[in-house]
């Protein structure tokens, strides 16, 4: 332990690697720790830290990448290693030029985005989709903690609207190798046919990457909930709201809107809503505020997936309720300290 | 009666530590030095009565505050060595020390009450007041007397308990209800100790007493009378209680019934710098280093810290023991980290998050002084506004101070409303100080004349 201490110390000091001191001094961080210590009371602090949050995270999309590994084979994970090395590299140069560690947000994010894209997704456009979105959805904020729209999504939809042939009608069946322009969603929307629950949760369908096997999304944000890195709220906002509002809708419309337990499988929704609307960084930090971009994302999702030409609204949704989170906080703030002496 | 459980909304369990005081009650030895702050509980200044050179017997008044007032007292025999203004407590009061002449006897307050049932209200709460027991206000409608026990190290009320025996905390309790004429007394342990609330109860009964008993949750910061009284006792009824720790009562009653002024305190060493953690008894005054020199674990650097790990400050070896005194932790410092802490399974690391097997699995957790994590920017995740006690935001209003923008938005979003209980900081994923920001924006708030008034809504 000294010794690797004494190692990046060294490494850290040395004239030659000067300009790559952020990057030295955040891999002795993740291999050894902090070393600084409180100065005040509190005089003991908490485990958590950014790298375990974020860890966290990753742990719980396990089970969703693994599966998209197992399904999609090198494809996978070469779409994850090229998601991770161009996002990376961004990372880094604004590490550097920040004179800043960098940052672990972006661990999620390169994990993220990949899962998102169809399979059938060419190398270079996840190339281009993570640097668009780490570089103008996270970096021209200023960061972790200070981007207003999800990162991920924001390379997802960037790549989809220059490229929409590619993102929308190209789709792959696990273990297979046809291309088919078909997804669930889809499949309801042209033929009220309705896509077996089973191979819904098990992912044998069409879709994106990480979506499918939707057993181990589920358990995941379980964990995500369980473990508290990721708040109850938004989830349940989101997932109760759709599967309210699609029931309510399947009663009144039901040749226009597929049923809840169809609504709630398909698609992104589960993996949106677990581990994309829950980013902390852009939802609104208030509980109540929390409820508001649950319901809100619920009613746009359902809106986009039956009243307009896409087949999916998940990332849209999010993305677009995103936008309205800190207008979300502040009208929560009047409120709440509305009638608050002064 | 039942036995009403308290829970409030916010807060944090602290659970098990590893390096809690053990259930033994030792005493300290006598110190050949006494440190006393001529200045009272409530942190006013007070005349000196004595002079350097002068010889003094334990319990005899050093300084006083008005006639009949708070009053400092020799806390053992001897002479006068110094007595000169010095830092306490982050400011600068006068401080005597007392070179003791070895003698444990003290001489029995002025106006001692030992046929107490006799004497008028008013007599009792002087001689309360005098004896350096407790302040008490003339009218009260509630008194509660509290072992929260909500800290990561707390002292067992068994062994206090133990040091004083039954009958003299039920005689403290009938002073305090005649001393407080028409107050009802409310007994606050964790629910942990029902058992001893119980007991208790049925001795109090015993000699007529009425007590009402209160099962408390244990999280962090119920001891604070901003958490507790209210909870206890709605908002109205709560502003009108007085708190009193569970030793304050023995020290009463000994000064009522015996005449004797509270020269001792019984502190609980905590913390995993000290291989043996007994309850002692030691003369206030007494140098922190001198009572856990015995204790230390050789060849670890640990820190001294008063009462509460969480809310407590750092103390110097030299720094001597205070009259509230209840815990002296000597916690590790850690300036190396660990390894890839990231991925480690944290078999003793405390966190809120479920994301370390000891909050899993309930295992004993350790304590160091390590941030355990650097700082980043704030990701808004929500920990510190669930475990915020009062309910207030502390992740929206340390922006606002960090960008220096301090003005009546801070004010609206109840900044006064904190109790400064640093939970916040605590729990922060970010490792930013939380409640260090909030306290420099209400300090600035103040100088800019945008003071709390009616803070309560």
């Amino acid at each position: 332990m000294k010794t690797l201490r004494s190692l990046f110390d060294a490494l850290a000091k040395s004239r030659l690697l000067r300009p790559f001191k952020p990057v030295i001094q955040t891999i002795g961080g993740i291999v050894c720790g902090s070393r600084e210590t409180t100065a005040e009371a509190p005089h003991i602090r908490d485990h958590i830290e950014i790298k375990r949050y974020m860890s966290a995270v990753i742990l719980a999309m396990a089970p969703a990448a693994v599966a998209a590994v197992v399904f999609y084979g090198w494809k996978a994970v070469a779409m994850i290693a090229v998601s991770y090395v161009v996002g990376g590299i961004i990372e880094v140069l604004f590490a550097l030029i920040r004179k800043k560690e960098i940052e672990e947000g972006f661990l999620v994010t390169g994990l993220i985005f990949p899962l998102i894209l169809p399979p059938t997704a060419p190398l270079w456009m996840v190339a281009v989709g993570i640097a668009f979105g780490v570089f103008f959805g996270k970096e021209v904020f200023g960061g972790t903690g200070r981007n207003i729209f999800n990162p991920a999504l924001v390379g997802r939809i960037f790549i989809t609207i220059a490229f929409p042939e590619l993102m929308s009608a190209r789709w792959q069946k696990p273990f297979t190798d046809a291309v088919t322009a078909a997804t669930p969603l889809g499949l309801f929307k042209s033929g009220r046919e309705l896509t077996p629950l089973v191979d819904l949760l098990l992912g044998q369908v069409t879709g994106s990457m990480g979506e499918l096997f939707r057993l181990g999304v589920i358990a995941g944000g379980l964990f995500l909930i369980f473990t508290r890195v990721a708040n109850w709220r938004v989830p349940l906002a989101y997932l109760g709201s759709v599967a309210l509002l699609s029931w309510i809708g399947n009663l009144a419309l039901p040749s226009l809107i597929a049923p809840p337990q169809f609504q709630l499988l398909a698609g992104g929704l589960l993996f949106g809503a677990f581990f994309m609307a829950t980013d902390p960084v852009s939802s609104p930090s208030t509980r109540a505020g929390k409820w508001v971009f649950g319901v809100g994302c619920g009613i746009v999702t359902l809106l986009i997936r039956h009243f307009s030409g896409f087949g999916e609204g998940v990332m849209f949704s999010i993305l677009f309720m995103n936008a309205f989170a800190p207008l979300i906080d502040t009208l929560v703030l009047n409120l709440k300290y509305r009638t608050a002496k002064v | 009666m039942a036995i009403r459980y308290e829970n409030f909304s916010g807060g944090y369990s602290f659970k098990r530590f590893a390096g809690s005081p053990e259930d033994t009650l030792l005493e300290a030895p006598l110190p050949a030095k006494v440190r006393l702050a001529l200045r009272s509980a409530a942190g006013a200044d007070l005349t000196a009565l004595v002079k350097t050179g002068e010889t003094v017997k334990a319990g005899q008044a050093l300084a006083l505050e008005g006639s009949g007032g708070a009053s400092v007292l020799a806390t053992v025999s001897g002479r006068i060595e110094e007595l000169k203004p010095a830092a306490w407590l982050g400011g600068k009061t006068k401080v005597a020390t007392i070179a003791g002449d070895g003698s444990a006897d003290w001489t029995p307050l002025a106006g001692r009450l030992p046929d107490w049932r006799a004497a008028s209200p008013e007599a009792l709460r002087e001689l309360a007041l005098r004896s350096g027991a407790a302040a008490l206000p003339a009218r009260a409608a509630h008194l509660v007397v509290q072992a929260a026990e909500d800290e990561p190290h707390n002292p067992s009320p068994e062994i206090l308990l133990q040091a004083w025996g039954m009958e003299t905390l039920v005689e403290g309790l009938a002073i305090l209800a005649k001393a407080l004429p028409g107050v009802r007394l409310h007994l606050a342990l964790h629910h942990r100790r029902r058992a001893l609330a119980a007991r208790i109860q049925l001795a109090a009964g015993k000699q007529g007493l009425s007590l009402e008993l209160h099962a408390l949750c244990g999280k962090y910061p119920q001891a604070h009378h901003a958490v507790l009284l209210p909870g206890l006792l709605g908002k109205t009824d709560g502003r009108q209680a007085v708190l009193l720790d569970l030793q304050a009562v023995f020290h009463l009653r000994d000064a009522v019934a015996l005449g004797k002024p509270m020269l001792e305190r019984v502190v609980a060493l905590a913390g995993a710098g000290l291989a043996r953690r007994p309850h002692l008894r030691a003369r206030i005054g007494t140098p922190l280093g001198e009572l856990v020199q015995p204790y230390l674990r050789a060849g670890r650097e640990s820190r001294l810290v008063l009462n509460s790990l969480i809310g407590g400050s750092a103390a110097a070896p030299e720094a001597p023991l205070p009259r509230e005194a209840a815990v002296l932790i000597a916690v590790p410092e850690n300036r190396e980290g660990g390894f890839l802490p990231f991925a480690a399974p944290g078999l003793a690391s405390d966190s809120r998050s479920l994301t370390f097997a000891a909050g899993l699995l309930s295992l004993p957790k350790k304590a160091d002084t390590n941030l355990h994590g650097e700082h980043r920017a704030c990701i808004s995740c929500g920990f510190c506004e669930d475990v915020c006690p009062v309910r207030i935001l502390p992740n929206i209003l340390h922006r606002y101070v960090q960008k220096n923008v301090i003005d009546e938005t801070l004010v609206r979003f109840q900044i006064f409303r904190c109790i400064d209980c640093n939970l916040c900081s605590y729990v922060c994923t970010s490792k930013i100080p939380l409640a260090r920001l909030m306290r420099q924006g209400k300090e600035k708030l103040v100088k800019e004349g945008l003071g709390p008034r009616e803070v309560d809504a």
